[in-house]
């Protein structure tokens, strides 16, 4: 065994300069300037007299405390601390790959913004005024998801055949989106538009996680994934409204109507293309900046349990039931799914190693509150139904309150063996990973079962 | 090199000359803010001798105060990055006859209209306080 000291000079200076490329605020060529110095001083000790090793660690000592440097040179470029913001890798090296990176991504993009145009070359069109036609309801994850499946497949250096299951899992959705004889207006057409993109990202995930579905952590990544891109997407949809805005008025002030480039170039190409982009965007800053859906589920976890708390004690101090009409039903189902949402991404956050903490308890407070909403509505929608019957509708609905019903009173019990340090964390993420393909299940048999089942109502 | 340069050369000598004076006067107690705010006008003043790299502008930092005046080598380069973003120094990586790379540094127009500002400065915080303790003295 050898000693650090009896390791050759050049080896310790490797370490040292390894040491101090993890500091941040400190680039890679400000680690080459340091080395030099550091040479300089090893040569001009060794010249004095001293022995290599010890040359090395008085000229160390003489660099000073590195904690300090690098918050120096943080200073010195306050930049730095932001500019991991903006895709630049580090100098050198690493450019070359994501240039090249960068125009694949931009020919998938343009790939998916122009599939979604191939239909209007068939007579199906998109324009102002005449609403969003059905077929793209249905279809709109069908002409971006399976160039993201190819994106990442391409991207993990996956081999082709890998890319079978997801293009017989889009194949099914493309056949069971369009063979259905809908009638107009039909809830069953709306169901499978909601659910289709549901059960396709599964697909979509089999790709991300190179069919490796049996690994908790790649499950887990997809859930980060996921959350990243949700937020990215809505960040590039909000600048896509304001280039929107700025085009209406720009040509509105020489006289010229562009409704037509709007909602039939702009907004569907642009959506279609942001998919790809933000998901580039997610994959390439996943390790240099912090997740925002874990921040934003600090943030309002918080909240989301003083409004369900505030609920309860309001609906049981007026006694008021709860009115079962259709949007309302929509409404408690998103907000179940938003509550798994948040416990979900407060555990994509969450080290397993720390002991249970205050933010802990709240969640537990908010699973148990969201439990008690989910039980008044699940009462009142089994009210509506023994009442009115089955509708397409009711049926979806009370389907996903129980899937969300079941998730959360385990996490709720996951939760309190783990505040009563009976178990431990990693328990409640497995439960989460492990539940992940029946909201896919379900959403599947949303789109394929329910439409001949209700008549293509 | 304009004349200037030349003129500027003599001056800057003789600014490190007084530097170096000061460091000895100052040497006892080197307040850390004071190693920190003259670390500025004493990189601009060797660079104005001539274009430097950092192991180099130390070894002439540690040479001109007696050794004295001691910064943790390292932290000269935050200083000379945060002249460069400022302008008033420029550097450039050139490779020397061994292979080994270095970053030159090299003080431009602004680093020295900087650096005359900055002596003004220094010599006038001098004077006062020279001034004032000569009359404590004699009080």
């Amino acid at each position: 065994m050898t000693t650090f000291a009896e390791q050759p000079l050049e080896e310790q200076i490797a370490h040292w300069r390894a040491y101090l490329r993890r500091r941040q605020g400190v680039h890679s060529p400000d680690v080459e300037e340091l080395e030099e110095h550091l040479r300089d001083q090893v040569v001009a000790l060794t010249g004095g007299g001293l022995d290599e090793n010890e040359a090395f660690l008085v000229a160390v000592k003489r660099m000073g405390n590195l904690n300090a440097l690098s918050r120096e040179f943080a200073r010195a470029h306050s930049e730095r601390l932001w500019k991991q913001l903006v895709i630049a890798s580090d100098h050198g090296e690493a450019a070359k790959p994501s240039y090249r990176e960068a125009f694949v991504v931009l020919g998938f993009a343009i790939a998916a913004a122009l599939a979604i145009k191939v239909p209007a070359l068939f007579g199906v069109r998109l324009g102002p005024g005449e609403g969003l036609p059905p077929f793209y309801a249905r279809n709109a994850s069908l002409f971006v998801f399976p160039l993201l499946a190819l994106y990442f497949i391409w991207k993990r250096g996956s081999e082709i055949s890998s890319g079978i299951w997801p293009a017989l899992i889009f194949a099914a959705g493309a056949v069971f989106a369009n063979v259905y004889p809908f009638r107009p207006d039909s809830n069953t057409q709306i169901l499978t538009a909601l659910h289709l993109p549901i059960a396709l990202w599964l697909a979509v995930g089999s790709a991300y996680v190179q069919n490796r579905w049996f690994g908790n952590d790649r499950r887990m990544d997809l859930i980060r994934f996921s959350g990243e891109l949700v937020i990215y997407y809505v960040l590039i949809a909000l600048g896509g409204m304001v280039l929107t805005g700025f085009t209406v008025m720009m040509f509105k002030a020489i006289g010229m109507k562009v409704d037509w480039f709007i909602s039939g170039w702009l907004l569907p190409c642009g959506a279609m293309g942001a998919v790809i982009v933000g998901s580039w965007l997610v994959e390439a800053k996943q390790s240099v900046i912090e997740n925002m859906a874990p921040v934003l589920t600090r943030l309002f976890t918080p909240l989301f349990t003083v409004l369900l708390l505030v609920f309860l004690a309001t609906m049981a101090w007026t006694g008021s039931p709860i009115n079962v009409a259709r949007e309302v039903l929509i409404g408690f189902d998103l907000l179940l799914a938003l509550i798994v949402g948040l416990v979900l991404y407060a555990a994509s956050a969450r080290d397993h190693e720390d002991p249970p903490n205050f933010f802990d308890g709240l969640q537990l407070l908010l699973v148990v509150s969201a439990l008690l909403v989910d039980g008044v509505t699940l009462a009142a929608i089994a009210a509506r139904i023994s009442e009115f019957g089955f509708t397409p509708n009711r049926v979806a609905a009370l389907g996903e309150n129980l899937i969300l019903l079941v998730n959360l009173a385990v996490s709720a019990w996951f939760y309190a063996r783990f505040l009563r340090r009976r178990g431990s964390f990693a328990g409640l993420e497995r439960w989460q990973v492990a539940y992940l393909p029946v909201y896919a299940v379900w959403a599947a048999v949303v789109v394929v079962i329910f439409p001949p089942v209700f008549g293509y109502r | 090199m304009p004349t200037g340069y030349s003129r500027f050369r003599d001056s800057s000598i003789d600014l490190a000359y007084i530097a170096s004076l000061c460091i000895i006067l100052l040497r006892m107690e080197m307040n850390k803010d004071l190693v920190a705010a003259s670390a500025t006008p004493l990189v601009l003043t060797i660079l104005a001798e001539g274009d430097s790299y950092g192991y180099a502008i130390i070894k002439r930092v540690a040479e001109l105060s007696g050794g004295y005046l001691q910064w943790s080598d390292g932290m000269l380069y935050p200083v000379l990055h945060r002249l460069e973003r400022q302008g008033h120094i420029a550097a450039k990586w050139t490779s020397s006859d061994n292979g080994r790379k270095r970053r030159y540094y090299h003080i431009t127009r602004s680093g020295r209209a900087h650096l005359a500002a900055q002596r003004q400065q220094w010599q006038r915080v001098d004077g006062t306080l020279r001034e004032i303790w000569m009359k404590v003295c004699t009080a």
